[in-house]
């Protein structure tokens, strides 16, 4: 059971792994202002982290905002003609847009999940001096 | 398959500040205690404060939990021992006199008030070390005075649970339970049980006589337990202590009283530096409105004001790059809903719904629009819209937009302060009697957050230290 368990954890993170990547480079590029100065390892821990919220998350959460992440990525195949994770960044950036302004909430929300936590953990990571111990 | 026994005279479950002023006042009292945390034992300084290592460690689901409504409202729970006193701002404001009046009077609470409640309140000031931070306001508490101020509105210094260094060198120690109760508990003999949730109670007779869970042990092992005891005070916060008692068969009006404050960050450019992370959590609230509406300043180091620059930012990189010109404020109402707590069947865990309405999204607006016009007072050049998608706003005659037709579901509300759900009294509303005891039952107190009837209008560690402690005062009393 437990193998079962490992091995579907392990077939979902790699379903996850590339399409969180993306969406962590696309909205961190948007709230840092350029794509061009971006730190690729920041990028790399923040997509570890992003994948490791979405594990702790209470099981209700997790296991359809896993899900939405995946229909993210495949409605790409309907605005730009790929997968989002395939896209260039200015297909990217307007699938990003349509979702912003879809009249369903959840869209909304799925992207400002991603986006709040996404950013705070890629500065986080590029600026550690800014942690601060005990305030 | 079998369950490790233990055995105590008082079990606790939960070691925020409720609880771990419950086990601690009565250890010190003679009684063998227990105290059991679903979290982790840590310390206040395991992790950076307000990082994501500490939301990791420290915070219930990683730090972010919906409660699910019209607008939805993030609220964030310590799971780690101490509870919410390791993760909060360690702001000590007492309540205003006449919200204890309110209480006392609504939900028939019985030896209430601001009288027999003085003892307890200083009590807590002095053992806890409730202090004005010293030198100087920094830089965004001094935005928020000088705009109150030029506009003739009440601001003050909150103090903190903070013991501030002697000699001025260095930044002293949060009073966080892991520093005051906790150490007390132990001191007198209490046990600790930590990373163990409990499931629900057991009954036989009427009484409750045992709880089990489990211990999630470091190496990944789960062990079964069950904790056999005399009395049971329940103290896992306002959205677990429900979930315990409903999972226990105890449901009724269990959970149906959620109160929060909602809040709204908004973060402003000014011309000069008003931003200095290194001062601290910034301490100056306006009061002139309390205790409908607080205004104050967050602690904003960059991760954080990137993240909650929202709206449609022009010459981003370049404001970032001048940072400390950017500082983060709140608005804080007390909220008009009335939301629900309840256990999702086969899952462990919280559902939380609270109905963030129009009156409340009215309130957030009317706060906006006045932090907005006392920001401006204050030099502020540029307030960065939180409404998703929109410019900023860069004059004064620009902020009806924040107060005038809030759209539901695109603000982003959060609250750290949850109440309520549990509250306390001789009304029929009320779950615990007017000192904690669980209605109809002989041995179940509860004694968190969750039995403050309504929302404090101010940060409540304070007044739920005082309370709590007045509850075991009673009992060992009694």
């Amino acid at each position: 059971m437990s193998l079962l368990s490992e091995l579907s954890r392990r077939g979902a993170q790699r379903v996850l792994s590339p399409v969180v990547s993306q969406i962590v480079r696309t909205l961190v590029s948007e709230a840092a202002g350029s794509e061009s100065s971006l730190d690729e390892s920041a990028l790399t821990a923040t997509a570890d982290a992003m994948r490791g919220r979405i594990a702790i998350m209470p099981r209700f959460l997790g296991v359809p905002m896993a899900g939405a992440t995946v229909f993210f990525d495949l409605s790409g195949m309907i605005t730009g003609g790929k997968p989002f994770r395939f896209q260039s960044p200015p297909q990217r950036a307007r699938q990003v847009a349509l979702w912003r302004k879809a009249p369903v909430s959840f869209c909304q929300d799925f992207l400002e999940f991603y986006g709040k936590m996404a950013t705070f953990a890629y500065f986080s990571e590029l600026h550690p001096e800014h942690e601060e111990h005990h305030a | 398959m079998n369950r490790t026994q233990h055995d105590c005279q008082v079990l606790v479950i939960g070691s925020g500040p409720g609880g771990a002023t419950t086990a601690a006042l009565l250890a010190e009292a003679g009684r063998d205690v227990l105290i059991v945390e679903e979290g982790g034992h840590f310390g206040y300084d395991s992790a950076p404060a307000y990082s994501m290592a500490e939301m990791d460690q420290k915070y219930r689901n990683g730090g972010l939990t919906p409660a699910f409504g019209k607008t939805k409202v993030t609220y964030v729970e310590g799971r780690c021992v101490g509870g919410g006193s390791e993760i909060n701002a360690a702001l000590a404001h007492p309540i205003m006199p006449r919200t204890l009046e309110d209480w006392r009077d609504r939900f028939r609470i019985q030896d209430f008030g601001p009288e027999p409640l003085a003892p307890h309140f200083e009590a807590v000031e002095r053992e806890c070390h409730v202090a004005s931070q010293p030198g100087p306001l920094d830089p965004a508490s001094m935005v928020i005075k000088e705009g109150a101020d030029a506009l003739g509105w009440a601001s003050s210094e909150v103090q903190r649970f903070w013991q501030y260094p002697d000699d001025g060198v260095g930044k002293g120690l949060r009073q966080s339970m892991t520093v005051t109760l906790v150490p007390r508990l132990l001191a007198a003999g209490g046990r600790l049980l930590s990373r163990t949730s409990i499931r629900k109670l057991r009954f036989r007779g009427g009484r409750a006589r045992s709880a089990v869970g489990v211990t999630r042990h470091a190496d990944g092992r789960r062990e079964r337990i069950e904790i056999r005891f005399d009395k049971v005070f329940v103290c896992g916060g306002p959205t677990q202590s429900p979930l315990v008692l409903r999972r226990s068969g105890i449901r009724g009006i269990v959970g149906d009283g959620l109160r929060l404050h909602p809040m709204v960050r908004v973060a402003a450019r000014f011309d000069r530096e008003v931003n200095d992370p290194s001062a601290g959590v910034p301490v100056q609230q306006v009061v002139e409105f309390k205790p409908n509406l607080t205004l104050g300043c967050s602690h904003a180091a960059l991760p954080h004001l990137v993240m909650w620059l929202g709206g449609d930012v022009e010459d981003r990189e370049a404001k970032l790059e001048a940072w400390p010109k950017i500082a983060l404020f709140y608005v804080l109402v007390t909220g008009k809903g009335v939301g629900k707590v309840r256990n999702i069947p086969g899952l462990d865990e919280a559902f939380t719904s609270y109905p963030c309405g129009d009156e409340d999204l009215a309130s957030l607006g009317h706060g906006m629009h006045t932090l907005g016009t006392l920001l401006f007072q204050a030099g502020a050049v540029e307030l960065f819209n939180p409404l998703p998608g929109r410019p900023s706003i860069t004059r004064p005659d620009e902020l009806e937009q924040l107060r005038t037709g809030l759209p539901h579901g695109q603000l982003t509300v959060s609250t750290i302060h949850l109440f309520g759900t549990c509250p306390m009294g001789e009304d029929t509303r009320c779950v615990v009697d007017s000192w904690g005891k669980l209605h109809r039952t002989e041995n179940i107190w509860i004694n968190d957050a969750s039995i403050l009837p309504d929302c404090t209008g101010v940060n409540p560690q304070l007044t739920l230290m005082a309370v709590a402690r007045r509850n075991v005062a009673h009992l060992l009393g009694a």
